[in-house]
């Protein structure tokens, strides 16, 4: 968090300093099965944020004691390249930050993946953050998802992620960096939307119980938006029906 | 034709009898678990991607990774072990011999039980997607008959993703390719042979394919 001392002011005559309403996400778009030699992958845009996702396996488990002879293991490595951000989260690579969002990503993805299907294996799934502006864990996971769909993982549902925060007492949705440091609640969540299952939930910062009631379904009501790129992105791949010879 | 889509993991299916495996059954109801096409007007559930589900019966194209005193390892480029008991002595196999087998059994634990090998000696095997294995032999082979009468090359498709030609032929590597590409696209029979046969009059020089070789 950034000193508060200097907070700047996040919501100037009714708007954020991007421009945006209250409820308003950063544009989006995806872009799956992008890279060759992975069995998934997904490149994604999400405001100034820029992802590349991709999955490999199932595959022979590397260290054969974590083995599990019931299904497959989920492995999940986020890390931020060295120049994604100013220096704001120190090291690159896989710091502690890094190792955090890892295994919240990697729960995340327990949740929905039909590991049973594929015994003894594991599924990796990478998040490289080339270029990050806020809110990179959640856009990382519905990268992921994305990147999972199309390495034809069987899973129950394709999750979206994303966050809600709140500045001089108002609501935010999709916090970018700047509101993300000097917010007073960062909420990201990602979210089965079959269901509206919630895969992913954190907090850093506080809010009331209405408040969390009405976080909660801002950030249903975006994951249409979110759901619709993440279809799109996938559709695309295969929308050529005709014969290319 | 027409009321064939694309679905989404977690879209709800609704149809008399889509293949299990590839659906999500929540109260009662049905979900595609993968990324697919689905026909509704008779259930079917085709998947566009995604690892090769060993089963009973499917045929594979590996090789023979160890020998022991009573069976073989086969590597098939695949998340599970694969095992060949050695049947009544007959074939004597070597490290790095390329085979074709059939999938005896599946165990619990994913282990794939392999018999009746059968040593595949030269030609050249190629990586293919297992998702397009099918549209790679045809409906009852047709695919796979048509690209072996053109191009004069045998074929053996293995479910695991490998395909071995009897030699090499750009030809043949080309209408795999393009199969594999087009998978979810309809006329591609047509397409392969327009192709195949447009070849035979044209520069032999042109024709260059994504050759990879998967193994050795």
């Amino acid at each position: 968090m950034a000193d508060r001392a200097d907070k700047p002011q996040l919501i100037v005559d009714g708007k954020r300093l991007d421009g945006r309403k209250a409820e308003e996400l950063r544009p989006i778009r995806i872009e799956a099965s992008v890279l060759k030699n992975a069995d998934g992958s997904a490149y994604l845009e999400w405001g100034k944020n820029k992802i590349l996702a991709a999955v490999m396996g199932p595959k022979p488990v590397a260290i054969k004691r974590a083995a599990d002879p019931n299904k497959a293991i989920i492995k999940c490595r986020y890390a931020m390249a060295p120049f994604a951000s100013k220096g704001e989260h120190k090291r690159a690579g896989i710091n502690r930050r890094a190792q955090e969002i890892s295994k919240v990503t990697k729960e995340a993805f327990e949740e929905v993946v039909l590991t049973r299907s594929f015994p003894n294996s594991e599924i990796d799934i990478y998040v490289e953050v080339l270029q990050g502006d806020g809110g990179t864990r959640a856009a990382g996971i519905t990268a992921a998802s994305v990147a999972l769909a199309s390495a034809g993982i069987p899973m129950k549902d394709l999750i979206y992620a994303v966050s809600v925060g709140k500045a001089e007492g108002k609501l935010i949705l999709d916090l970018d960096k700047i509101e993300d440091n000097y917010s007073d609640c960062d909420m990201p969540m990602a979210v089965s939307p079959r269901n509206n299952d919630i895969v992913l939930l954190q907090m850093d910062g506080d809010l009331d119980r209405a408040e969390l009631r009405q976080a909660m379904e801002m950030a249903v009501g975006a994951g249409k938006a979110i759901t619709r790129a993440q279809r799109e992105a996938l559709e695309r791949v295969y929308a050529e029906r005709k014969v290319e010879e | 034709m027409g009321s064939k889509s694309i679905v989404m993991p977690g879209a709800a299916v609704q149809g008399q009898h889509p293949r299990p495996g590839h659906v999500h059954m929540e109260n009662g109801a049905a979900y595609s678990s993968v990324l697919g096409t689905f026909d509704a007007d008779n259930g079917f559930l085709q998947r566009l991607e995604g690892p090769w589900l060993p089963k009973q019966g499917d045929a594979v194209v590996g090789v023979v990774s160890e020998a022991r005193g009573g069976s073989y390892s086969l590597r098939l480029f695949h998340h599970s072990r694969c095992i060949m008991p050695k049947e009544d002595g007959r074939q004597q196999l070597a490290v790095g011999d390329l085979v074709e087998a059939s999938v005896r059994d599946v165990e619990r634990d994913g282990t794939v039980v392999a018999s009746q090998p059968f040593v595949l000696a030269g030609g050249f095997v190629l990586d293919v997607k297992p998702s397009k294995v099918s549209r790679i032999m045809g409906k009852d082979n047709s695919m796979a008959d048509q690209i072996e009468e053109l191009t004069g090359v045998r074929m053996i498709v293995g479910d695991n993703g490998l395909v071995w030609l009897s030699s090499f032929s750009h030809d043949a590597v080309d209408a795999i390719r393009m199969v594999e590409r087009n998978a979810h696209a309809s006329g591609l029979t047509d397409g392969v042979r327009r192709m195949l046969l447009g070849r035979r009059h044209a520069d032999p020089l042109q024709a260059s394919g994504d050759v990879s070789t998967g193994v050795m």
